[in-house]
């Protein structure tokens, strides 16, 4: 699995190119890579899940089936309806716990309050995409070395607690929810 | 603290966000001013971005990057704590 950290190293290697003047190009493929890090690294672990290793192949193609903007609705929710939780909880609160973020089908198999690991995962999933975007298409905006910099340690501060949380049955949820979550309230 | 305003916020929100950028102040000493952009994120969702303003330096060192990245969560974890319904999204710009 050399393709996540390759593009990590990459990511980090782009923010840092250029030390008098960085070019915009380095700084927006960086923002991009540091992205693209993460992405790979949860379709990885989420097609490591849904498929066997063998056919060889047939696990690449499960991940080429994952998309962008589903697994950030799955990120969103998830950090949502976590803040939600916790709020719902907290000494004083008035008001029950609900969420229309995490559809039920998901939340029955949750065990709320979600691992901090996981929900540092889903807000930098979901910041991380936004900074591609916006890296690769918004050109009225000029990068800043110090921002690509926060960006690619967002991203590997995603990578560290993702390594701390990945095995629990939260996140084995969470990586099925990235694949299959839209499917499931059919 | 400024606000840009995009015809997507109403003036108590703004308010709101006022009262949640008192509570930051004083400001770290890396970050000059702090300013919010309503809108809308990439796939439509309500945002709000929070512009860092800090001094331009090419060459930032780890202790700075460090020191923005702990405001941050910190930052983004009053928005969320306020519930206002906006995703936030940090930007550090210079000016």
């Amino acid at each position: 699995m050399s393709l996540p950290l390759d593009l990590l190293e990459q990511a980090v290697h782009l923010a840092s190119r250029e030390p008098k003047r960085p070019k915009q190009a380095s700084l927006r493929r960086a923002v991009s890579s540091a992205y693209y890090a993460l992405f790979h690294l949860m379709i990885h672990d989420a097609a490591a899940i849904a498929a066997p290793g063998l056919p060889a192949g047939l696990r690449a193609l499960v991940a080429r089936a994952m998309a962008h903007q589903d697994m950030k609705i799955v990120c969103r929710g998830f950090f949502n309806g976590n803040a939600a939780y916790l709020k719902s909880i907290a000494p004083g609160a008035k008001k029950p716990f609900r969420t229309s973020e995490i559809p039920p089908t998901t939340l029955s198999l949750l065990k709320l309050p979600l691992e901090p690991e996981l929900v540092l995962v889903t807000r930098a999933f979901v910041q991380l995409q936004e900074a591609r975007h916006d890296a690769d298409y918004n050109m009225t905006a000029t990068l800043t070395r110090s921002e690509v910099l926060f960006v690619t340690k967002l991203a590997h501060d995603a990578f560290a607690a993702w390594a701390r949380t990945k095995s629990t049955p939260n996140a084995t949820v969470f990586k099925s929810a990235l694949l299959l979550q839209k499917n499931w309230g059919r | 603290m400024d606000q840009i305003y995009n015809g997507l916020v109403s003036t108590d929100e703004a308010e709101l966000f006022e009262e949640i950028a008192r509570k930051w102040e004083p400001l770290p000493k890396e970050i000059k001013r702090v300013y919010f952009r309503y809108g809308e994120d990439s796939d439509g969702y309500p945002a709000v971005w929070i512009n860092l303003v800090v001094p331009e330096d090419l060459n930032p060192s780890k202790k700075k990057i460090d020191a923005l990245y702990q405001a941050t969560q910190v930052f983004s974890n009053d928005v969320v704590e306020a519930d206002t319904g906006r995703w936030p999204y940090i930007k550090i710009v210079t000016e």
